[in-house]
């Protein structure tokens, strides 16, 4: 079932969001956050590296057109197209005080999990 | 690294973006402009670090429904994962649907975030969300966007 499928993809992308510990922004929380397609199970780095100094930004269905204007094009002659599949495009918040103070007062997170749960 | 123990927490409630923050999130917007399709509806944690975020990122996306949903939340580890009233977040971000947030947590106060399993909490942040309480809301979220997609 294709819906089952993609929230079971974006569950797993969710619980990687979740644990924290990434001070990126745009899809460049970790590995396994980025865009998540119906249809699709790989996941690729490139994606995920829009802000953080290298390569923009590119939805993985826009690979290959990489420039603003082919983009434009792109989107006005795919505009026409109608699909059924539902795409999730996932944002990492940008980077913010607390992820300032973390970085200057590193936190073993790890600690407090186990404290937490007794193991 | 510091331990849990001797670890201070900063008490930056409902943490800001940074000046870095906002760069970063404002990047994405000649990216989200050409999105093909383009986004039916932004979707948000209620903290002020994700709607910001989506506000700057999506900037200009016009005509684009924003809701905000508690089960997009992070796991509180410390004050800077804990929220604000319904209220003060639709006052912040008034182009913002923030009425199923208010409702359905209407029976708490509006206090959408993890403060503890029962009695005690001071709704602060002094409580720590652990495993199962993570777990759970991503089930949440699973059928959350299961029953988004056929809309």
């Amino acid at each position: 079932m294709r819906g089952a499928a993609v929230t079971a993809r974006l569950a797993s992308y969710v619980t990687r969001l979740t644990r924290g510990g990434g001070t990126g922004t745009g899809t460049g929380a970790g590995a396994g956050a980025g865009t998540a397609r119906a249809g699709q199970t790989s996941i690729d780095r490139r994606a995920f590296s829009t802000t953080m100094g290298r390569a923009p930004y590119v939805p993985p269905h826009r690979r290959g057109s990489t420039n603003a204007a082919s983009n434009a094009s792109n989107a006005s002659n795919a505009s026409t197209v109608k699909t059924d599949k539902k795409i999730l495009h996932l944002v990492r918040h940008g980077r913010t005080e607390m992820n300032e103070y973390l970085a200057a007062n590193r936190w073993d997170g790890t600690s407090l999990f186990y404290f937490h749960t007794g193991n | 690294m510091c331990t849990a123990s001797d670890f201070v927490d900063p008490l930056f409630y409902d943490t800001r973006l940074t000046k870095k923050g906002a760069e970063q999130a404002a990047s994405l917007a000649p990216v989200t402009r050409f999105l093909d399709p383009a986004p039916e509806v932004i979707i948000a944690s209620p903290l002020h670090r994700a709607m910001t975020t989506a506000d700057l990122a999506f900037g200009s996306c016009q005509g684009i429904k924003k809701e905000t949903c508690a089960l997009m939340r992070e796991r509180v580890f410390h004050a800077s994962d804990v929220g604000r009233h319904p209220d003060a977040i639709e006052a912040d971000f008034p182009d913002w649907c923030v009425k199923a947030l208010r409702e359905e947590h209407a029976e708490k106060d509006g206090v959408w975030w993890y403060a503890g399993d029962t009695d005690g909490g001071d709704n602060l942040g002094a409580a720590v969300s652990v495993s199962g309480v993570v777990q759970e809301p991503v089930e949440e979220v699973r059928v959350y966007f299961y029953l988004r997609t056929g809309k």
